[in-house]
């Protein structure tokens, strides 16, 4: 695999809502009211429920992961939490290669809704599969 | 002038909790990438070992971001015997939770996460988490002379080998 | 309005296998989080904890099968009908319906399930009746879903009736 900076890689790209939300809660154990709750979700600022910042961690990873293959290797990721993921978002995962070092790749990688807000922009490295 | 102590100086690398968990399962890999990869079908090598045994792993490995304390842990530990009274939303938090003075900051905001990865889970690891106390630095700011202080947890499997390790920075003025 | 809806196709098709699943190996770590989340926000017992035997209600078909197959020759499998019987493979009528009714169920439970064990769910066509009541001819239809673990034994039985009219 040939990678050069401001390469974009596959995104992953996923509907959000209860159906993904409690899945996660279920394998977490993440059963937070404003993710659960629409009442608390508005309680809190939201308009309604929203989903849980690990999953767009998660989503973030599985780009990663698709992108690479299960040889390719994630050595690191630093993300920030700007903006919630309110239900029906359509949440993306983004990454565009900043910097190649022999088989290490630095990205900046985001997640953003279908009207491109980010929501979790952040940088992570891997070394690429041989 | 600076807001670290000799006694802040002097508790960085302090563990002050461990935690062990319930050896992982391939169920728990497998249910971990259904969630999400929702709804579509998560890669054939979280769920199927002859798939898995293709890969450099040799066979199922857990998804980076798996959580092994989900639900229950095996084990837990607080190491901190001497901690001063400190609410949680208290700037001086960390240090009253080792028992020394804080800096008496009045702001603090989440200066953000940063995860590096060691080897990948698997099957059958326990893996002990330790918390741990990160450097102090500071630095002048458009808000004056701001500390910045970290928090590290270190994950490690049953033969040492670190996993993970997540440093969280928590930024006072 | 329908004069019956036990025509032949549906009276023969009582007691016949219409697919079966078998399971994941159950994990420890499955029977402690089931009784963790059927306990919540209480603790479990110890037992359950330590997974020493599986809750009653343990679902091993949580979240998927490790397979499934349909046995029946008009169905492609690709639907698994995970709380009934698929009664187009089985060429029942196409009934249209106003309502549908969960009836309730009724299990009877054999040996309990342990750590490790392997659950076949063999899914069969009960006896459909019907009974005439407020709104009309009203269809009872029952499905039965026969749980073994590797050994063979019985770990459970199931019947699932429903009501539609």
């Amino acid at each position: 695999m040939t990678v050069n900076v401001g390469d974009a890689i596959p995104t992953f790209t996923r509907a959000t809502g209860f159906a993904n939300w409690n899945r996660y809660a279920a394998v977490n154990d993440e059963f937070v009211p404003i993710h659960m709750d629409d009442e608390a979700g508005a309680a809190a600022g939201n308009g309604g429920a929203f989903g849980m910042g690990n999953l767009q961690w998660a989503y973030l990873h599985n780009m990663l992961r698709d992108w690479m293959g299960p040889n390719g290797e994630i050595l690191s990721m630093e993300v920030q939490f700007r903006s919630p993921n309110v239900k029906g978002q359509t949440v993306t995962a983004h990454g565009v290669v900043t910097a190649v070092e022999g088989d290490v790749v630095t990205l900046e990688v985001w997640t953003d809704q279908q009207e491109g807000t980010k929501l979790a922009p952040g940088t992570a490295k891997v070394r690429l599969a041989q | 002038m600076s807001n670290i102590s000799e006694a802040m100086k002097a508790a960085v690398g302090t563990v002050t909790a461990r935690t062990t968990s319930y050896p992982i399962s391939e169920s728990d890999i497998r249910k971990w990438a259904l969630a999400v990869y929702w709804p579509d079908k998560p890669p054939a090598y979280f769920i199927d070992p002859a798939e898995a045994a293709k890969t450099v792993h040799g066979g199922i490995v857990a998804p980076e971001d798996f959580n092994p304390f989900a639900w229950a842990s095996a084990g837990h530990e607080s190491l901190i015997t001497n901690s001063l009274r400190a609410g949680t939303n208290d700037p001086d938090s960390t240090e009253k939770s080792l028992g020394i003075e804080g800096p008496g900051l009045t702001f603090m905001l989440n200066g953000g996460m940063v995860c590096e990865y060691g080897v990948r889970m698997r099957a059958g690891d326990v893996i002990t988490s330790e918390a741990s106390v990160g450097e102090y630095s500071e630095r002048e700011g458009r808000l004056g002379l701001m500390l910045f202080s970290r928090s590290i947890s270190t994950w490690t499997n049953q033969k040492g080998e670190m996993v993970k390790r997540t440093t969280g920075t928590l930024i006072r003025y | 309005m329908t004069d019956t809806y036990l025509t032949d196709v549906v009276r023969q098709a009582a007691g016949r296998e219409c697919s079966r699943a078998v399971s994941y190996p159950i994990e420890a770590s499955d029977i402690r989080k089931w009784a963790l989340a059927a306990y919540w926000p209480e603790r479990p017992p110890q037992f359950l904890i330590d997974a020493e035997v599986a809750p009653e209600d343990f679902d091993p078909f949580a979240w998927g099968p490790a397979s499934y197959e349909s046995l029946l020759p008009d169905d492609d499998g690709s639907v698994i009908v995970r709380h009934g019987i698929n009664e187009r493979a089985l060429g029942f009528p196409e009934w249209k319906f106003r309502a549908g009714l969960n009836g309730g169920m009724n299990c009877t439970y054999g040996v309990r399930m342990h750590v490790g064990d392997v659950i076949t769910d063999t899914k069969s066509c009960g006896e459909y009746t019907e009974r005439q009541g407020r709104n009309g001819l009203m269809l009872i239809t029952q499905s039965i879903s026969t749980w073994t673990n590797q050994r063979g034994e019985l770990v459970k039985r199931t019947i699932n009736s429903g009501i539609r009219f």
